[in-house]
């Protein structure tokens, strides 16, 4: 499989930070009962971040030495939180409001630190970039999808649309309900990968069965 | 190590390494901030447009800022810091700083009705944060949390919807951040009344000492009783677990504590794991029996001219087993006792009783 296909796939889906991982459960639980537009927002400013702080950690893994790289990157993943803060607030200060304390604590997001020290610090540039964008999406995408099943069971809305004016179940906007919603869709989405594993396993050791009798034959 | 050998090593590496990353990223973050600061001006613009604006379905207004430098400004829980008149609309804009919140205090804008003379308050025409410190989860205060103080004007109204003991108290998982605002609103109504109006509020506490130790909003009055002794009811403050007492104390002629009784235990709203309510409240009844015919030395002795909690890890800290209540009551103690001849004063000025 390409390289880069595999990175993708990895990020997005077998390695997928947020429901195989287990990763940057904090800011998951905070922004998904809050709202669906509070999820993806704090999701694409963990992708930003996340692929500026790899393409720069990578860029600069031969110049760090060994002994000084944690603390190294951590001032870069710090310093683009900083700079994505100021951007933010000058620029989308909804967004700014509604991520609120967490928007900081994305300096220690485990992704973010993470992903710098298991792959960027390892590979090129290239490479480094499309993993931070990958593993990014892939936290987005799990952020949205939970936040849109807690805003539309909490509160009977999507995206601050309204829906279904007298449906609500108020477990579902608090921590309890996200803890709930995360919960099952870990379980759901290892369910599915496990399956297609299982399919795939199934179907190539056919192959693998049918190419030994050809040659047998 | 030589110098030489130094500068060649690998921590002369690690530290340049480091100092280097340090000094780029200070520089960047120090250009971007030179681009992407808001100033105090383009967050008022801003936050006027969204907030204010949108109350006035787009209607064109404008805040001309009135000149309070001459105002009591300071109200107890809240500071006023600017007022606007919108004279398009006969409303007051006030920016108030709200104390109690979880991490500081909460900047909040109060947008006052007032009648057409404008020296009467009709009622809130809206409530908005304008403000808050780093750490504050004002993303739990709905929009429907805040249109709860958008209402008629009843006279007299104090807002406590962050206060779990408040009949009123409305669920927000951010109840400090709440009190804050309702801190803000209730201190921009008084100030509105006095700097509109020319209603200024009587302080029945003013120049009372250790104030800040019970809770003076609340339930604190004092009355002369037939005796010519001052009838001190205080509430005091809470100090988790325990939580707030209402104590009846009586201050006789000597200055001296006559009596004293709980009307109302702290163990009521919580208490400490290792014993039952009732344990809790019979050590305080034993403690309080300690206080009959104390002044106010009594209690500065055991407490320090400041009053300050010593903390339970302190040299000083007096453990009784029911300890933080034991300190709640002492301070409505000293706060009886301190005051007594000025509430005496007081009482015989304006004949009767004070209270809250």
């Amino acid at each position: 499989m390409n390289k880069y296909k595999k990175i993708t796939l990895d990020g997005l889906i077998f390695q997928n930070p947020t429901f195989m991982l287990v990763l940057g459960t904090c800011p998951t639980l905070a922004m998904i009962k809050q709202s669906a537009t509070s999820a993806m927002g704090m999701g694409l400013t963990v992708l930003v971040i996340l692929t500026l702080s790899n393409i720069i950690i990578s860029a600069l893994r031969k110049v760090i030495p060994n002994s000084v790289r944690i603390p190294c990157y951590i001032v870069i993943i710090a310093t683009l939180v900083t700079f994505v803060q100021m951007l933010l607030k000058k620029f989308l200060p909804e967004l700014y409001e509604s991520l609120g304390a967490f928007l900081a604590l994305i300096v220690v997001n485990c992704i973010v630190l993470g992903r710098a020290e298991a792959f960027a610090s390892k590979h090129n540039v290239g490479e480094a970039a499309v993993d931070g964008i990958a593993n990014g999406l892939g936290f987005t995408i799990a952020l949205t999808l939970m936040g849109i099943i807690c805003e539309f069971l909490g509160s009977g809305s999507l995206f601050g649309l309204q829906i279904m004016k007298s449906f609500k179940i108020a477990i579902f906007s608090q921590p309890a309900g996200a803890f709930l919603v995360y919960g099952i869709a870990i379980a759901v989405f290892t369910y599915v990968i496990d399956a297609f594993e299982r399919s795939r396993r199934v179907k190539a050791n056919k192959l693998a069965r049918e190419n030994l009798l050809k040659e047998a034959v | 190590m030589t110098a030489k050998q130094f500068f060649k090593s690998n921590v002369f590496k690690c530290l340049i390494s480091l100092l280097c990353v340090l000094l780029v990223s200070g520089v960047f973050l120090a250009i971007a901030n030179g681009f992407l600061e808001v100033t105090e001006e383009e967050m008022f613009k801003r936050q006027f447009n969204k907030q204010v604006s949108a109350v006035y379905d787009g209607r064109t207004v404008t805040p001309e800022e009135k000149d309070i430098s001459g105002q009591n400004t300071a109200l107890g829980s809240s500071t006023i810091q600017k007022v606007w008149l919108i004279k398009e609309e006969n409303d007051y804009l006030v920016q108030a700083e709200g104390k109690g919140g979880y991490n500081g205090s909460l900047t909040i804008w109060t947008i006052i009705k007032m009648d057409t003379s404008l020296k009467a308050i009709t009622g809130i025409r809206a409530v908005s944060i304008y403000a808050y410190p780093d750490g504050e989860l004002v993303g739990n205060i709905s929009v429907a949390n805040l249109n709860l103080f958008a209402q008629d004007y009843k006279d007299g109204i104090i807002y406590n919807y962050g206060d779990k003991t408040d009949p009123s108290y409305v669920q927000t998982n951010s109840s400090y951040s709440f009190s804050a605002i309702c801190n803000a609103v209730n201190g921009s109504i008084e100030f509105i009344n006095a700097f509109a109006g020319g209603i200024v509020k009587e302080d029945p506490f003013e120049g009372f000492l250790y104030r800040d130790f019970v809770n003076t909003d609340k339930d604190t009055k004092y009355e002369l009783n037939a005796d010519g002794d001052v009838v001190f009811t205080v509430r005091t403050k809470a100090n988790a677990p325990a939580g707030y007492f209402t104590v009846e104390i009586v201050v006789g002629t000597d200055g001296l504590i006559k009596k004293y009784t709980v009307k109302r235990y702290g163990s009521e709203d919580s208490h400490g794991e290792d014993k039952t309510e009732e344990e809790y409240n019979e050590i305080v009844d034993k403690m309080i029996l300690t206080y009959m015919g104390k002044d106010l030395k009594y209690f500065t002795d055991k407490l320090g001219e400041d009053m300050a909690y010593p903390g339970d890890n302190s040299d000083k800290f007096e453990e009784t087993g029911a300890s933080r209540s034991n300190y709640l009551c002492m301070y409505a103690g000293a706060f009886a006792t301190a005051n007594y001849q000025k509430a005496l004063d007081k009482l015989t000025t304006d004949g009767g009783e004070t209270d809250e």
